[in-house]
């Protein structure tokens, strides 16, 4: 017996432009379990961002529901879910998001600050260590490559230890040889601290690191898609 | 002048009830506050997992529960991951025994036919004959040792009774390591290896045990690869990983197996009769991330796989 920690049925997402609708997402089921690595592959426009979006909070579905950590989000109000993306998800955008005034340690510790929890400093120098960012907490984001911009972004992520780190194209900026080192941190990192990780990339290079991979095409997971690859 | 003492003694009274009233509400706040710990501790202690709040309020209570709800997942995990493992060691144990059992059971047989051959005083012994009992009985004592090695490595893995210890080496030593035990068998099949790597890479990696999880890698690249293939194996650095890929012409692992291989006691199915009890990917796997690294593997089938070894630099 294992921990589903997202469950997410029959999701729907529904566009109208004009006369004409869009279905961005057309009835996605699938379930993760807790502590699992899953990434989702597919062409982009296939709905892979909309649906991430979903399970962490920021779009509300047509229909269907996305449940995490026992959490239905369909059933909660914007202040609720504002605090359930400040607690129970991480995100790591491809465009890093990092507060440029803010040195790398002080946006690591923005997330804990706003939540008003007390800074565990004693991960968040073990993270710094882990990420190799020791010596650059100290700077800001705009003197950072785009490797180590990731690498903050990804101890932001892990510094309010959520039930879930949603990343979206983490690689998509970055040179293979960065991206490397960034996915896999981050599968280190997760499996360190027993974090599950659901990440979107159209890289199958990067998807075959994940313990499963989930294909979408248009709106829908492609059958038989959902495999173990490259634990 | 009466107005005013009569409007300050108004005010005083004010004051006092609104402080009253303020310590009142204060009082039961914390009170509430107190009740709900207390329940939920009483909860924890009859071992009920708490239910995971419809995310609470932005208060302290909200707070306190999110990190109670979080002890009483890990609470559970915990009991769930030593169930796991005590099934795990069941499992272990009479696959142990299994394997054993088999090629022991064939020593035996051989013994007895054996002395019944030489038994046979009047006749003339088959030297021959001998020889061949001998060579097999001395195979499947080769067999039982190299299971009884497997097993002491993995045991001694799981339990942590081996350190790592990293150290700067120069990778290419390790590597010559492993190439140099697998050389025989590569040479027996007639497998090629190249190499390319700088001769003066200094890498963080603990020698022995680093050394073993290529070893196991090259094994399987061996076994799986026909006479006459190759094997290329390429060390580069990046910025914060050092990889070692080892590739080969072998028969290529299928996408939904690509997870598995590194199972402990997984069998590739065509070759279950082969040596070999699955355990070297494992063990290979489980020695990368004791140092902070990663496998990752790329095939396709018919084609050959590459096998990348993460190493922090």
């Amino acid at each position: 017996m294992e921990h589903i920690i997202v469950k997410a049925a029959s999701l729907k997402k529904y566009y109208n432009i004009g006369s004409q609708t869009v279905k961005a997402l057309d009835g996605v089921t699938f379930h993760v379990k807790e502590g699992e690595f899953v990434s989702i592959i597919g062409k982009s426009g296939c709905g892979k961002s909309t649906l991430l979006h979903m399970i962490g909070g920021l779009d509300t579905p047509t229909s269907g529901t996305v449940i995490v950590d026992g959490m239905n989000l369909s059933e909660m109000n914007q202040e609720q879910l504002a605090l359930f993306r400040r607690r129970k998800a991480g995100f790591i955008f491809q465009q890093y998001n990092l507060i440029p005034d803010l040195t790398v340690y002080d946006n690591i510790i923005f997330p804990l600050k706003l939540d008003g929890a007390q800074i565990d400093a004693e991960l968040v120098q073990e993270l710094l260590v882990s990420l190799h960012m020791t010596d650059k907490a100290e700077m800001f984001p705009s003197m950072l490559s785009g490797g180590e911009q990731q690498r903050t972004a990804i101890a932001r992520a892990l510094a309010a230890k959520p039930s879930v780190i949603l990343a979206d194209e983490p690689t998509g900026n970055l040179d293979t040889s960065a991206s490397h080192d960034v996915i896999g941190l981050l599968k280190i990192m997760a499996e360190k601290y027993r974090q599950t990780l659901i990440v979107i990339t159209h890289d199958l290079d990067i998807a075959q690191m994940a313990d499963r991979i989930i294909q979408l095409q248009n709106g829908k997971i492609l059958e038989g898609s959902d495999f173990h690859a490259g634990k | 002048m009466e107005i005013t003492l009569i409007l300050i003694l108004l005010l005083f009274t004010g004051i006092l009830a609104a402080s009253l009233w303020k310590n009142h509400c204060l009082k039961r706040d914390i009170y509430d506050f107190t009740l709900q710990l207390n329940e939920s501790l009483d909860d924890l202690m009859k071992d009920k997992e708490l239910p995971p709040a419809a995310c609470r309020q932005d208060d302290l209570w909200g707070m306190v529960y999110e990190k109670l709800c979080r002890i009483s997942r890990k609470y559970t995990r915990k009991s769930q991951e030593i169930y796991e493992e005590k099934e795990n060691l069941k499992e272990l144990v009479s696959d142990l025994s299994h394997q054993t059992k088999t090629p022991l059971a064939n020593i035996k047989l051989y013994l007895e036919m054996l002395s019944e051959e030489t038994a046979l005083a009047e006749h003339p012994h088959d030297e021959t004959v001998l020889a061949e009992y001998l060579r097999k009985i001395n195979g499947q004592v080769e067999k039982l040792a190299f299971l009884l090695q497997s097993m002491v490595k993995m045991s001694r893995l799981e339990t942590g009774t081996i350190k790592i210890q990293k150290m700067a080496h120069p990778i290419t030593d390790t590597l010559a390591a492993a190439i140099e035990a697998i050389l025989p068998q590569a040479e027996q099949k007639q497998i090629l290896l190249h190499v390319s790597c700088e001769e003066t890479l200094l890498l963080n990696h603990d020698k022995k045990w680093t050394g073993e999880s290529i070893f196991n890698i090259l094994d399987n690249a061996v076994k799986y690869t026909k006479p006459g293939g190759s094997i290329y194996i390429s060390v580069t650095m990046e910025t914060i990983f050092t990889k070692i890929s080892i590739a080969d012409t072998g028969k290529g692992i299928p996408m939904e197996r690509q997870g598995a291989v590194f199972g402990r006691f997984y069998r590739e199915p065509e070759i279950h009769d082969n040596e070999g009890i699955g355990i070297g990917l494992y063990l290979a796997r489980e020695i990368i991330s004791m140092q902070n690294g990663y496998i990752r593997v790329e095939s396709e089938v018919g084609k050959g796989s590459v096998f990348h070894i993460y190493l922090p630099n």
